[in-house]
This record gives C-alpha cells, sequence and structure tokens, in this order.
C-alpha cells in the first residue's frame, strides 16, 4: 500500500482534479505520454524485460510488461495495473516489496523514487502508447475436446448384443460379457461347483463363511431358485452392511484418528461408521447416500432421526487425514479444503482433482479455475473446530445432535450448576480454586475492583497468559522502567468498618518477589511487600495483605508499586472482604475436604451423564461468511489470483448450464445435487463399476478411483453403461445391482481356466480368484473358532485420549468395528494389506509377503484361534472332514484327507487337543483358505 | 540389468512377479539370464550398509571445514531462502561458525572435526562428497527423495530396486532389510517397494524407538512349538498348499507358496543372525555396545555386519526416532549434535573396522548421510535450519576412491559450487557400482518405464577407484 505522501503532493492534486472532472485533455496526454517515455519506458525496460517481455528467455507468471495489453489484461495474478488507482495496481504492490510472497523484482528494490515514478504514472491514468497484443499464452484447456472423453459423455442404453449361443447367458450383462469372449473366439468356463459358490457369494455378502449347516441346506435344495434364496437371504442379513459398509469405509477414507505429527482421535467417528453401515443395510438410494455425505446439515428432514442421520453423514467432509498442527491457518484451511476436494473428486466421480490445485491438470480437462470453483464452496463451509491455543493443535467440526429429551437435559443441566457452585464455595472456603480463566468479579465474595478499572500509571500489557484472572485479564508491567508504573485500585466502601483486603496476581517463577502494595485506610496508609512468584491460594489467584479499617467517607484505595522489583509485576484485582472469610479451623478442613470430595465425584459421573444424553458428531456447516475463492497462483496461497464464482467442474456438466449457487448458500447443496443428479456422466457409473469390482474382482474400468485420462479405460464400456442406467433407473439401490450381478451366470463361473489367452482376466471370461482380505481372515479365525462377539455398533475405543499413540487393540468384535487409527493398526491389518486409510482406496494392495506366512505360522493369535477351533472340533467327534468343511467350507480332497490323517497319526494319543491345534492353524495357513474362488 | 532381461520380463506377462521371486530365492540361479550374480556392468560392491542419519546433520560442523566460516562468525550476510515461503528471495542471515575444532587425520589429511573422533581414525577409507545437493527442504519430501528419488509420488525405494536388479545372495533371507525404521517421514514409504513386485519390500528388524536389543523381525519365531514340530507342520501345510494349487496353474498361488518357504528358511536363520550373543566381547566393546549411548547404534551396525557377511543386498541401518524433529534436527540447541554424534560414532567407526578386517569392505558400500544438511548460519540463537543446497555425504569400500574428497561447498558451505552432485547423480553412481546402469533398470508401470532416477543422474567416474 503506497501512501500519497510518498509522492509529490502537487502532482496529485493535479491529476486527481484532471481525473475527476473527466477526461484528459489533448495537452495532458501529451504531457502524460513524455512521462512515460522519459520516465517509465526506462524502468520496465531496465527492471521487468528480463522476465516480462516478448523477448524473455522465459515469460515469468505469463505476465507481459513490454505493451500496454499486457498488463491491461495481466498474467496469473490478474491485470497489473488499475489506471489511475495506484492502490490497486499489483504492479505498486510488487515493486514496493511489503510482502513477501510478491517482490518484484525479486532480488532488490528499485529506489523509493523509482516506485514514486511508477506511482504518479499509475495517477495520471498510465498513459501507455505501446501497441501489440498479448502472445497466445500456455494452450488453454479445451473443453469441447475434453467432454469427447468417454466417461464425461452421458451413459447411453446400447442395444445388448446377440450373442452365438443364446442358451449360455442367464441374464443381459451375461450377454454383454459372452459377446466379447466370442468376438476373440474364446469360451467361457465352467459354472463353479456349489461348495465353491456358497462360499464365494457368503464371502462377497456379508464376509462370513457358511456353517456347515447352512452348507448342508444349500447343497441339499436341488430347486432352480435355490441360489436365488441363498443372495436374498443373505442381502437382508445385518452382516451385509457389514461387510459392504468396510468397502465403503475404505473409500471414504474413514478413520477414527487424523494422523499427522499429533494424531488426533475422532471420539465420535464411529457414528459415521455406523451411518454407513445401517445405510448399506437399509439399502438408502446411493444418491441420497451422496447427498449426506456433502451437504447432510442442509437436507430439509420430517423427524429428528432423519435430522440426526443426514448430519452424521456430513461426517465425511471432516474425518480427513489433516496435520492439525499446522501452526499456519490460512495454510492449514485450505489443505483442508483440498484434501475435501480430492476426496470427493476420487470417492464420487473417479476424479483426480488435486492436480488442478496448482495448474491446469495436466491430463484431465479440469482447469485450475474450476478447482477453485469448488474450493470457494468448502472455504465457505465450517468444517474446523476451535481447538487449543496452548498446544497450537486445531480441532475438528462437530455439531450437537438433536435429542428428543430436552426436558431430562435441562434437569442435568441444572443439577450440574448447582453442583458447581457448591464445589466453587466449598473449594474457595479451602483456599483453592478450581478455576480457569477468568473467575466473574460478581461472583466472588466482597467488593471486587478488576484491573479494568482501576487507573495505571505508565504503560501496562494486558495479559491472559496464567490461569485464572478476575474479569477481563491482568496486567504486567513487562520488566520494564522500574517505578515509573503502578495501578491504583481505589474504591468508597459502604460501611465504615474493618475489611481484609484481598490482591490478585497470576503467580509465575519469573515475577518478583518484592511487590510493594500500598493500602491506603482510615488509620493512613500501610506499604506491604508480596512475593509473586508464590502462588495465590484463595481462589487461585488471591491472597490476603491483613485487615484494615476503612471509612465510609474516605476512599479506600490499593496500589501495586513496581518500586524495587527486579522481576515481573502483576496487577489483577483487588477485593475487600469481610475479616477471617478464608480462615476456619483445621477439622471443618476435613470435614469440608471430605464433603468436597463426594461432590467432585458426583460432579464427574453426571457430567458423564449429560455428554450420553447431548450426544455430539462430526459435522461439517455453513461458514459465517460466504464467498467465493480466488485462485491461488502456482498453488501458494497467499498467492492470490482473480476470485472465481463458486461452481462445479465444467467439463462434466452439461454445455451451457452454470451451477447457479445462490449468494447465501456455500454452493454444497447445490454439489450435492449435481452430483447426485442422474444426468451427471460420473457418479452412477463410477459406482457401479466399484460394485462389479467387488463381486468380480476387477472392475470394467481396472482404476476404480481414476476415471480420467490417466485412469484405464473400460473393457466392456456399453456393460458399464448398462449397470449404470441399471443401476439409477432402480432407484440407485446398491442391494438391486448386487442382486443382479450376483445371479448372472458370469458371476457364477469357475475360477478355473483351460487356455491362457486371457491371462489378467479381462473378459470375465471364469471368476476371479480373489484373496480374503485382513478382515475376513481375522473374523473367520474368531467365527470357526467361537470367539466372535457379535455386538453392532456404538464406541469401540477403550479410553479415548487425545492421541492414538500406542493402542491397545484387545477385542474380539468383527474388524469393522476395531478402532481404526492412521498412526496405530492391528498389526493383522498391517501384515495383510489392510487400506491406508489417509487415501481413498477403492481398490486394494495384494502382496504375498513372507511377513503374512510368518504371521500365520507364528502369531499367538492365529495359534489361538487354531487351538479354540479344534477344542471345539474335540467337543464332539472330531474328524478331519469336520474341519475341513468349519475352515475351508468343503470337504478335503482324498489327498488331503490321506495327508491330514498321517499328519494327525505322528502324535501320541495324548496330544490330541495339541495334534488338531496344529491341523486347525496349517488349515487357516493354506492357500485354499487365503483365496476364494 | 540387460535388455534382453528386460525383454524377457515384459514377455511373461503376468507370470513377471513369480520370476523375480525365484531370481530373489536363487533358484534362478539355473538360468544365466537371470542370474543374481551377473550384473550387466562389472560391479565393485555386491551390497550397500546405508547409515541413515535422520534429521540432516550438520556438514559445517563435522565433515566440511570452512575456515572463512570460521573467520566470518557473526557477520551478516545475504542468503537464498529454500524454505516454501521465502523461496528465491534473499534476506540476511548471520553466520555461525562450527562449534567443534577441525582438525586434519589421516595420510589423506581429511579435515573431521571433533564430533567424530573415531571415524576421524578412518578417513584414510573414506570417499567424501562435500557437493551434495537436493529436492524438498522439509524432512517429509527429502527424506523419501533420499529413498526413493521422488519427493512426493510412490515410488518404489532404492533397496528395492537394487534388489529387484540383482536378487538376493541369501536366499533363506529377504534382499533388503532396514534396522529400527522410523514410521515417521514417510515412514514404511521409505522402505516399500510401490509397483515393484512385493517381494522387492524392505523387511524391518525392530522400529524406532524401541531398544536395539529387542529389534527383530515380527512373528519371525514360534513360541509354540519345538523346532521338530515345527518343521512338521510346516512340511504338511505345503504338501496341503501343493495338492490345492497342483490343478490351478495359478502363478499367483506358487508365488503364496514361495512365501512360506521364504518365511521359514528366514525363520530358521535370520534369528541366529539377529543374535549377537555369539559375538566375542571385544567385537561388542569394539561396537560400544554395553555402554549406554552406544548400546543401540552398537547393536545395529553388528547386525548390519552379520546380515552383511549374508548377503543382504541393501542394509539399512537407521539413526532415527519418532519425533517431529528427526534427531539430526538441531534448530536450536546445536550442541546436541554432540548426543547423536556420541551415539554413531564408535559404532560407525567400528563398523568400517570390522568390514575391513573380514575383507567385506573391498565389495560393501557403505554409506553414510542424511537427507540434507544444515545452513552456515544461525537460526534463532544457536540453531541450524535445513540445507538441501550443499551438504556432505561419504561413502566407504565397494570400489569407491578411497581418502578422496570430491566437489566443494561454497566458501561458508552453503551451497554445492564445484563437483556438484546431486542426490540422482549419487543414486546413479552407486548403482554403477553395483554393476547396475541406472537407465536401464527400468520397471514397467501404468504404461511408462520408471527409474530410480526417473529422467535424471550421471554417475560420477572421479570417485570411483
Amino acid at each position: 500500500m503506497l501512501h500519497s505522501k510518498k509522492f509529490p503532493a502537487a502532482t496529485v492534486m493535479i491529476f486527481l482534479v484532471m481525473i475527476i472532472s473527466g477526461q484528459l485533455t489533448r495537452a495532458d496526454e501529451t504531457a502524460g505520454l513524455e512521462y512515460f517515455e522519459t520516465h517509465i519506458r526506462p524502468l520496465f525496460a531496465e527492471h521487468c524485460y528480463k522476465c516480462h517481455s516478448a523477448d524473455a528467455k522465459k515469460l515469468k507468471a505469463n505476465l507481459y510488461l513490454d505493451s500496454r495489453a499486457g498488463w491491461q489484461s495481466g498474467g496469473d495474478s490478474g491485470p497489473a495495473i488499475v489506471p489511475g488507482k495506484t492502490e490497486k495496481s499489483l504492479l505498486i504492490h510488487a515493486v514496493s516489496h511489503t510482502d513477501d510472497d510478491l517482490k518484484m523484482p525479486p532480488e532488490t528494490r528499485l529506489p523509493d523514487s523509482a516506485i514514486e515514478k511508477f506511482s504518479t504514472w499509475i495517477a495520471m491514468g498510465a498513459p501507455d502508447p505501446r501497441e501489440g497484443e498479448v502472445k497466445e499464452r500456455l494452450p488453454k484447456i479445451d473443453l469441447e475436446k475434453g467432454r469427447e472423453f468417454w466417461s464425461f459423455k452421458p451413459p447411453v442404453a446400447h442395444p445388448v448384443p446377440k450373442v452365438k449361443d443364446p442358451s449360455w447367458p442367464t441374464s443381459e450383462m451375461d450377454r454383454f460379457i459372452l459377446a466379447r469372449l466370442e468376438s476373440e473366439n474364446l469360451t467361457p468356463s465352467g459354472d463353479a461347483s456349489k461348495h465353491t459358490l456358497l462360499r464365494r457369494v457368503f464371502y462377497d455378502l456379508i464376509g462370513l463363511p457358511p456353517s456347515p449347516e447352512e452348507m448342508k441346506s444349500f447343497l441339499d435344495d436341488t430347486s432352480r431358485s435355490a441360489f436365488e434364496s441363498v443372495v436374498d437371504d443373505l442381502l437382508a442379513r445385518p452382516e451385509f452392511g457389514e461387510r459392504w459398509g468396510r468397502h465403503w469405509l475404505d473409500v471414504t477414507r474413514f478413520a477414527e484418528s487424523s494422523g499427522g505429527g499429533r494424531s488426533l482421535v475422532f471420539p465420535d467417528a464411529w457414528r459415521f461408521r455406523d451411518y454407513v453401515i445401517d445405510s448399506f443395510n437399509q439399502d438408502k438410494p446411493y444418491n441420497q447416500l451422496v447427498r449426506e455425505h456433502l451437504a447432510g446439515d442442509l437436507l430439509s428432514h420430517s423427524s429428528v432421526e432423519q435430522r440426526n442421520t443426514q448430519l452424521i453423514g456430513s461426517g465425511y467432509l471432516v474425518l480427513g487425514a489433516l496435520n492439525y498442527e499446522l501452526q499456519d491457518h490460512e495454510l492449514l484451511k485450505m489443505e483442508f479444503v483440498d484434501e475435501q476436494i480430492d476426496t470427493l473428486g476420487r470417492t464420487f466421480l473417479g476424479m483426480t482433482l488435486g492436480c488442478a490445485r496448482c495448474h491446469d491438470h495436466k491430463f484431465d480437462p479440469i482447469p485450475t479455475a474450476d478447482y477453485y470453483a469448488l474450493a470457494g464452496i468448502f472455504q465457505s463451509t465450517e468444517s474446523m473446530g476451535k481447538g487449543s491455543a496452548a498446544s497450537g493443535v486445531t480441532s475438528f467440526a462437530t455439531t450437537k445432535l438433536e435429542v428428543t429429551n430436552s426436558g431430562e437435559i435441562e434437569q442435568a443441566r441444572e443439577s450440574l450448576a448447582k453442583l458447581s457452585t457448591q464445589i466453587s464455595t466449598f473449594k474457595s472456603q479451602l483456599g483453592k480454586e478450581l478455576s480457569q480463566g477468568s473467575l466473574n468479579p460478581a461472583d466472588l465474595p466482597g467488593i471486587v475492583i478488576d484491573s479494568a478499572e482501576a487507573k495505571l500509571i505508565g504503560d501496562w500489557k494486558k495479559s491472559s497468559q496464567t490461569s485464572p484472572w478476575v474479569g477481563e485479564g491482568y496486567l504486567h508491567d513487562e520488566n520494564l522502567l522500574k517505578g515509573k508504573k503502578q495501578v491504583e485500585f481505589s474504591t468508597t466502601l459502604p460501611e465504615t468498618k474493618s475489611y481484609e483486603v484481598l490482591v490478585a496476581y497470576g503467580a509465575g517463577s519469573n515475577r518478583a518477589t518484592n511487590v510493594p502494595v500500598i493500602i491506603r485506610h482510615a488509620d493512613g496508609e500501610t506499604t506491604i511487600s508480596i512475593d509473586q512468584s508464590k502462588p495465590a491460594l484463595i481462589h487461585g489467584c488471591f491472597i490476603s495483605v491483613g485487615t484494615f479499617p476503612f471509612s465510609k467517607d474516605q476512599p479506600a484505595s490499593v496500589t501495586i508499586s513496581t518500586q524495587g522489583t527486579t522481576n515481573h509485576v502483576i496487577a489483577d484485582a483487588v477485593s475487600f472482604v469481610a475479616p477471617g472469610s478464608f480462615k476456619m479451623p483445621p477439622g471443618d478442613r476435613q470435614k469440608i475436604a471430605a464433603k468436597l470430595k463426594n461432590l467432585e465425584k458426583e460432579h464427574k459421573s453426571l457430567t458423564a451423564n449429560l455428554k450420553k444424553l447431548q450426544p455430539v458428531t462430526m459435522a461439517v456447516s455453513e461458514a459465517d461468511i460466504i464467498d467465493d475463492g480466488h485462485i491461488h497462483i502456482r498453488g501458494q496461497v497467499r498467492n492470490k489470483g482473480p476470485k472465481v464464482p463458486r461452481g462445479f467442474i465444467t467439463v462434466a456438466m452439461k454445455p451451457e448450464t452454470s451451477a447457479n449457487i445462490p449468494a447465501k448458500h456455500s454452493g454444497r447443496l447445490e454439489l450435492a445435487h449435481w452430483i447426485a443428479d442422474p444426468e451427471n456422466p460420473l457418479t452412477a457409473r463410477v459406482m457401479a463399476n466399484r460394485i462389479w469390482k467387488y463381486l468380480l474382482g476387477e472392475g470394467i474400468v481396472r482404476t476404480p478411483d481414476n476415471f480420467g485420462q490417466t485412469g484405464e479405460l473400460p473393457s466392456h464400456p456399453e456393460l458399464l453403461d448398462y449397470l449404470a442406467l441399471r443401476f439409477i433407473e432402480d432407484g440407485w439401490s446398491i442391494k438391486s445391482l448386487i442382486r443382479e450381478i450376483t445371479l448372472s451366470r458370469t458371476y457364477q463361473l469357475s475360477s478355473q481356466t483351460t487356455h491362457h489367452r486371457d491371462p489378467e482376466n479381462r473378459l470375465f471370461g471364469r471368476a476371479p480368484r480373489k484373496r480374503l482380505e485382513a478382515e475376513l481372515i481375522r473374523d473367520t479365525a474368531l467365527f470357526v473358532s467361537g470367539q466372535f462377539n457379535p455386538a453392532r455398533g456404538g464406541p469401540t475405543i477403550r479410553k479415548a485420549g487425545q492421541y492414538d499413540l500406542n493402542y491397545t487393540f484387545d477385542s474380539t468384535r468383527r474388524s469393522v468395528y476395531l478402532p481404526w487409527f492412521r498412526n496405530s493398526m492391528l498389526d493383522l491389518f498391517e501384515v495383510f494389506d489392510a487400506p491406508n486409510p489417509n487415501l481413498v482406496v477403492g481398490k486394494r494392495t495384494v502382496t504375498n509377503l513372507p511377513t503374512q506366512a510368518l504371521f500365520l505360522m507364528n502369531s499367538s493369535f492365529i495359534r489361538e484361534q487354531a487351538n479354540l477351533t479344534a477344542q471345539r472340533l474335540l467337543s464332539e467327534k472330531a474328524t478331519i472332514t469336520g474341519a475341513y468343511q468349519l475352515i475351508l467350507s468343503r470337504p478335503p480332497s482324498q489327498s488331503e484327507e490321506a495327508s491330514t490323517q498321517s499328519f494327525l497319526d505322528q502324535f501320541k494319543p495324548d496330544q490330541e487337543e495339541e495334534a488338531w491345534t496344529q491341523v486347525c492353524q496349517t488349515l487357516f495357513a493354506c492357500i485354499d483358505f487365503r483365496f476364494l474362488d | 540389468m540387460s535388455h534382453h532381461r528386460r525383454q524377457f520380463l515384459k514377455s511373461a506377462g503376468c507370470g513377471f512377479g513369480s520370476l523375480a521371486l525365484s531370481s530373489l530365492l536363487g533358484q534362478a540361479a539355473q538360468n544365466n539370464q537371470l542370474s543374481p550374480k551377473l550384473p550387466v556392468l562389472p560391479g565393485r560392491a555386491k551390497r550397500i550398509i546405508f547409515l541413515f542419519m535422520a534429521g540432516g546433520p550438520s556438514h559445517v560442523d563435522s565433515f566440511d571445514y570452512k575456515p572463512e566460516l570460521i573467520k566470518s562468525d557473526g557477520q551478516t550476510f545475504d542468503f537464498v531462502g529454500v524454505r516454501k515461503d521465502t523461496f528465491g528471495k534473499k534476506s540476511q542471515r548471520k553466520l555461525l561458525k562450527p562449534l567443534w575444532d577441525f582438525k586434519q587425520h589421516g595420510q589423506s589429511g581429511r579435515w573431521v572435526s571433533s564430533l567424530f573422533p573415531h571415524i576421524a581414525k578412518h578417513v584414510d577409507d573414506l570417499c567424501f562428497i562435500h557437493s551434495m545437493h537436493t529436492e524438498g527442504v522439509a524432512h517429509g519430501p527429502s527424506t523419501l527423495f533420499l529413498h526413493t528419488g521422488a519427493t512426493n509420488l510412490v515410488r518404489p525405494s532404492m533397496g528395492s530396486w537394487v534388489t529387484y536388479g540383482l536378487g538376493s545372495e541369501n536366499e533363506n533371507l529377504p534382499g533388503f532389510v532396514t534396522i529400527m525404521p522410523s514410521a515417521s517421514k514417510g515412514g514404511p514409504r521409505n522402505y516399500s517397494n510401490a509397483f515393484l513386485p512385493a517381494i522387492h519390500q524392505g523387511t524391518c528388524v525392530g522400529r524406532a524407538g524401541l531398544p536395539a536389543s529387542q529389534a527383530t523381525i515380527r512373528n519371525l519365531k514360534n513360541p509354540h512349538l519345538p523346532l521338530n514340530s515345527q518343521k512338521e507342520q510346516f512340511d504338511f501345510l505345503q504338501q496341503l498348499n501343493r495338492q490345492q494349487a497342483q490343478s490351478k496353474g495359478d502363478q499367483n498361488l506358487n508365488a503364496a507358496i514361495d512365501s512360506f518357504d521364504l518365511a521359514f528358511r528366514m525363520q530358521m536363520n535370520a534369528p541366529d543372525i539377529l543374535d549377537l550373543s555369539g559375538e566375542s566381547e571385544t567385537t561388542k566393546t569394539m561396537y560400544g555396545i554395553g555402554e549406554k549411548v552406544t548400546e543401540d547404534y552398537g547393536r545395529q551396525c553388528l547386525m548390519a555386519r552379520r546380515l552383511a557377511e549374508r548377503g543382504v543386498r541393501f542394509i539399512q541401518v537407521n539413526y532415527s526416532d519418532e519425533s517431529v524433529n528427526p534427531r539430526w534436527d538441531q534448530h536450536s540447541n546445536m550442541p546436541k549434535h554432540e548426543d547423536h554424534a556420541r551415539a554413531t560414532d564408535q559404532p560407525v567407526a567400528a563398523l568400517l573396522q570390522d568390514l575391513k578386517q573380514r575383507g567385506l569392505l573391498e565389495d560393501t558400500l557403505v554409506w553414510w548421510g542424511g537427507e540434507f544438511g544444515r545452513t552456515p548460519f544461525s537460526q534463532g540463537k544457536d540453531g541450524r535450519d535445513h540445507n538441501p543446497r550443499g551438504f556432505t555425504t561419504w561413502l566407504a569400500g565397494g570400489g569407491t576412491k578411497p581418502g578422496y574428497a570430491h566437489g566443494a561447498t561454497d566458501e561458508v558451505g552453503d551451497t554445492a559450487v564445484t563437483g556438484r552432485l546431486h542426490m540422482h547423480d549419487l543414486h546413479a553412481t552407486m548403482l554403477h557400482l553395483l554393476g547396475l546402469d541406472h537407465e536401464r533398470l527400468t520397471y514397467n508401470y501404468a504404461g511408462r518405464d520408471f527409474r530410480l532416477t526417473d529422467i535424471a543422474g550421471n554417475v560420477e567416474k572421479a570417485i570411483i577407484a
């Protein structure tokens, strides 16, 4: 910002008059151009052209200063000069070197005289004779061309292909698969055996194996609808939501702590987990799920329950991995916004939007402006809470859930308030005050005079570092100008009698030990020295300086002096109380202390109870300030370019449509509706592809979180469109789509192949050989051993501390209910490729590492489950077939039976439990357990 | 890695993983093209021991002697910023002279400060690179760059590239071991195989923050069964596995079976290797084991020698912790460098001596260094900031020039000016010493051939003996 005193006042006056009075005269114009030629052109040429002209070796910031048009249209940061407005001209801002992020020329500041010349010239209206057009900048993203990419074109209903073998397909989707196989001269593999199929569909739909009884009843059911009834049964079980909810938790990068340097625990994140599980169990339409995730706080509702559910759903936006420790709050806020944009892009749209934060997307037609159009939406959203100023750690946003028991809460609150008053009375009687922060003078006994009402001599600094204090903070002398500063508290007391005088200060080790306190009373003046390094016990901040006679006709005053002190002096408040109020016989102290202890106990349990009555959830809300965001040039938070209107991803919008976000809306609601719209080309495709992937091992697009240029192309684009449209037609029902896919012949094929023509199974000519994921290994082991705790939902973090370090996992509940932290994970999960909760994971890593083998062979967990399973088998008559059926859901082959028998035969008769333990452990480790055919 | 090999591997399609696996398992000795002992270039080194000094030790206080810095102590100069908000901008900074005295050592007369009295005795075996520079300014990005050649994107660690290129010399042990790695500053990504076959992932021995005496591979021992019973159970398991895999002809299943073999061999061999009780008291004393300050890093270094002896390709010995400011990260209180020097100096010197007396230094490349150095100017009262523009790393053995010093920073130690060696160049040179051509050691992933050195890196011949 340039001050007018920096350039000659007379010049300014002249030009101001000219500008205000209208156009410059011809003579002025000539004078202006002369001024340009004499002073400005040389400055540009010498200091700016090197980087900002057509001759520049490398043009910086897309800014040309060698023509009028150059500074008019400006570079990355917008127009460089606003004629007549020096204070609005970026050029002046840059050359004055007042902003660390924008200093030009970067190396050395121009002399003041040169800056004044620029200012004068701009004030003149920046006359500039230099013609010439701005050269073409970097090629702009061509949205029309971008819309040609397959995933941005709306899905269309393709005719179901004709096939040579019409007897094979049992569904329309089978026809898409078979037609493609036939075109490659391939035939699908045979159908899976009933054993294989039942195990497959159990794990795929509910994540647990069929029991031997369930297997038997399926084998016995020879009706044509046998499989269909199994599918319908499984889709209706509560375990379905636990299994598919976990998939969704991968995609929503769910975790119960923040990760980062200090990984904050999210004590209420479990509500989101339970909400996801419930949503899948209720078969909530997917478009509704999307809307709740992005704008659950803004959706209309017809009941308290619905409002709460929707609110919990919006926790999606708050659950991200973030380093809440970042001290730079502007940056932290932008990092939060970036996490939200990047995550929602991958989750719902299969787009990597994060790339457009710093520059136009290199591969996809997403300009930076689109990114900041979305950023404006999330900058206008409140996602962060207050946190602690002391530790510098911020927090995440929470909202109170609505409750139907407001009467009960009110009652609890009242009793809590009563209890607090009692406690504080007892505490002050005992000379210890629990208070933190500010003590309200009105709540304190006696006549209190706060520092705010005191008369100050010299400069005193206001502070509130040391808690507690009275009223509005306290004063300290900054340990400067000793003897020149004092604080006088004075008042007129209501009665002529003796009062005990209390003086308040926040004690600390750097405080003066010899602070003179001068009391002016009815009998004259007394000076007492106090030691402010010692704690003040009355209410946590007062000490008594003695009892003195006062008269109601004379002012009573207490002065804190700094005379002769060698360390910091504090002046907070003074209080006049009835003498002896804070002394009591020692016997009473004990009694009161005991009472106090009881009251505190009661207070604690009542507080916990109230917390339960008044639950909160992680949720976003509209920010106080709703505004469009600036483009951040090259992603730098402080390098602000022009503002862009809040909006969505242009390339995925219908041409000639706009976001239409009302001025008072952040735009989240509109964004949610846009993503959930059947016309959005990506939303249904991305989700249908995910569902296909979970059932058939690979997606039709094998990069489920990336439908952009860097992702893979669909192997069966028409089938994907078919699935997406079916999904929308069926009211975005996830269960219906799962049902349709599982009932297809394609799903029910054997994983065996007779040829090697399609090694990656891109054509889905056979069933995939999937891996049991980490959770499935653990849940199955617990399930067959009988240790499985089937409890559902609720908070599961034992003793949630502030951070997630060194947590001990000791639960036997289903894996989805285990605490899911970013900085510490159950070792089994780590070893068996559980997803990294910092990222959207639509496709988990699959590895074959020796550490997995070591876990299966040597860990106490597997050994213990094997032992319990053995005991279970031995409780009846243990048979080899029984063990295989229990663990592998199939009888042993002849050779397996023989091997197992001869292994068992090595053990002595009294080693039966050990023998069976080892058999069970071996079955947990074998490849037919770990792979799902 | 030869062109032929790459072609061959590419054409093998989905079977790639198991080919790489078998090469690691040493079974490839039957196939010359895959022999782990035949690098494409005549390699001087067979393995690397990387002594990782997390946090960025100060070169101007240790190995980079700058008389001008001592002379100009307290004077103010313009330095160009590298931090995010000061990037490319000059600001006035006050020089801070080294806190420790420098002396010349050995026949080569290399300068070492009193921070490292033990390492100083070995200068005639060391090859100093005083002109290192790297990417990133914060620990996370620079640490990832040091390990993977990328500050941000997920890329394989150097150890993974080395085992991918050379296989393992010991079929009973993993090819890439990292001893007590930290979970922070990139954590597992620093020893991750990324998109290379999973078998090339670094195997952790212990983790930062726990005593080295407890450092082992997780679940390496079976606490439930005597060895002979374990063997019987293991044979039974593999018998079942083979029966189950037999008809399926799936490479993935074979890979799983192979991973059991490797796991069991590790179980049989690794505990002995990590168990230091068989070492003589003299050796333990030499490494500083039993002394409080050197106990941990001494044990780690001795484990490294034992792993090197048994043919592990890439052994990383981490001097790191789990804190926000890693160990050598003295933004304030530079005197604290002395604690870290005391903890590592004697163990490192002992490792050098031990490798030498066993003839292992010939073909073992020892690499000492951090993710960056520190500034010659002060930060606050008595700290130094990160310096990726110029710092010192030293190498020893494995075909490097002994008693040699390469390149230089400017007169105060701020920026590498002569013989500049980028981290990519160091990676390229070390791969060269192992007989690998960094431009040909590639892996095709997502439609592109990836390299450790991306599209950069030059082999620095000057430091090769």
